[in-house]
């Protein structure tokens, strides 16, 4: 039995310290989930809270014998998903990233100057995609999760999870390279490619 | 696809900088403590509950069993007795234990059936 089913059975039968030990297990990260996709640390805090305490009345009907992971982050992504609809503060026009352009010299990557500034372009471009992208995005190269996985996270099918991570970093791409944050090198290249 | 293409293919520029770029604008952090604090208070509650319906059809039992008792017991005093089949005109109905991920009842649902002695009750029903 794996450790996550362990604790699992020992929380169904009322144990305080697994379900604990399940939080430590897991917080980080989604957690982290939450951060990435609301921007917003009070709504990440309310969202891991709430996406324990809705997981409890269900944990008799999950798949032990699957790591939790994929299915807290289902969770977690569905309530960010709430609270940035409710809100609708996870997206920016495209024109308010680009009126952020810089005037200056783009010299050396090494630069903390340039390298806070290609943070804060990637931030906001990243701010700028669609919640559905962004969240691809976010559990593509942040949580490291596969296709499959994130297709079961997000209730969606593969090629449609390909197809929005696709077009993610199509427009990611087009406004890094507009920003000079990012070159255009060969075959790497899709810019203007449909 | 992008899957079959990391594995074939070096990471591009872009790959690179959402990589890290993203892990250096959401660094794994700790959420406040105060979080499991409210969970922790939140899961006492559910789990309360829980016990507490679970003490309710217990209560629910042992009243039929105290029930059943008096009625051997007034079976015992009869010198025939006679159990017929008839539903009492209360109609109570004897508890049933839920099945697996049923529902648990509380006290007011739970009912017994009652057997009358026709003959030690003068076909009186309760």
């Amino acid at each position: 039995m794996s450790q996550d089913a362990e604790w699992v059975e020992r929380i169904l039968e009322g144990d305080e310290d697994a379900f604990e030990r399940l939080y430590q297990k897991y917080r980080r990260s989604l957690y982290r989930t939450a951060l990435a996709i609301t921007s917003d640390p009070g709504a990440a805090e309310e969202i891991l809270q709430d996406g324990f305490l809705r997981a409890y009345p269900h944990l008799h009907r999950v798949d032990c014998t699957k790591p939790l992971g994929p299915w807290l982050q289902r969770i977690v992504v569905n309530l960010s998903y709430n609270w940035a609809n409710q809100r609708k503060r996870w997206h920016l026009p495209l024109d308010e990233v680009m009126d952020r352009l810089v005037a200056g010299p783009w010299g050396s990557p090494h630069g903390s100057y340039e390298r806070e500034e290609t943070r804060e372009v990637l931030r906001r471009a990243i701010e700028s995609l669609s919640l559905e992208k962004r969240t691809v995005l976010v559990l593509f190269y942040l949580q490291g999760f596969s296709h499959a996985e994130i297709a079961y996270i997000m209730r969606c099918p593969l090629g449609t999870v390909k197809s929005r991570l696709h077009h993610a970093r199509k427009a990611l791409r087009h406004a890094l390279v507009q920003e000079g944050s990012l070159e255009v090198r060969g075959a790497a290249a899709d810019l203007g490619s449909s | 696809m992008e899957e079959d293409r990391r594995i074939s293919e070096p990471p591009d520029d872009l790959d690179l900088l959402l990589k890290w770029g993203l892990r250096d604008l959401y660094p794994e952090v700790e959420p406040p403590s105060q979080v499991w604090e409210n969970i922790r208070a939140r899961f006492a509650t559910a789990a309360t509950r829980v016990a507490v319906r679970t003490e309710g059809k217990r209560s629910s039992l042992h009243g039929l069993a105290r029930f059943r008792a008096l009625l051997a017991a007034w079976s015992a005093r009869s010198e025939e007795t006679v159990w017929v089949p008839r539903r009492a005109a209360v109609g109570w109905m004897e508890t049933v234990p839920p099945r697996p991920g049923e529902a648990i009842y509380d006290e007011q649902q739970t009912t017994i059936h009652l057997w009358v002695l026709a003959n030690a009750l003068g076909n009186h029903a309760f």
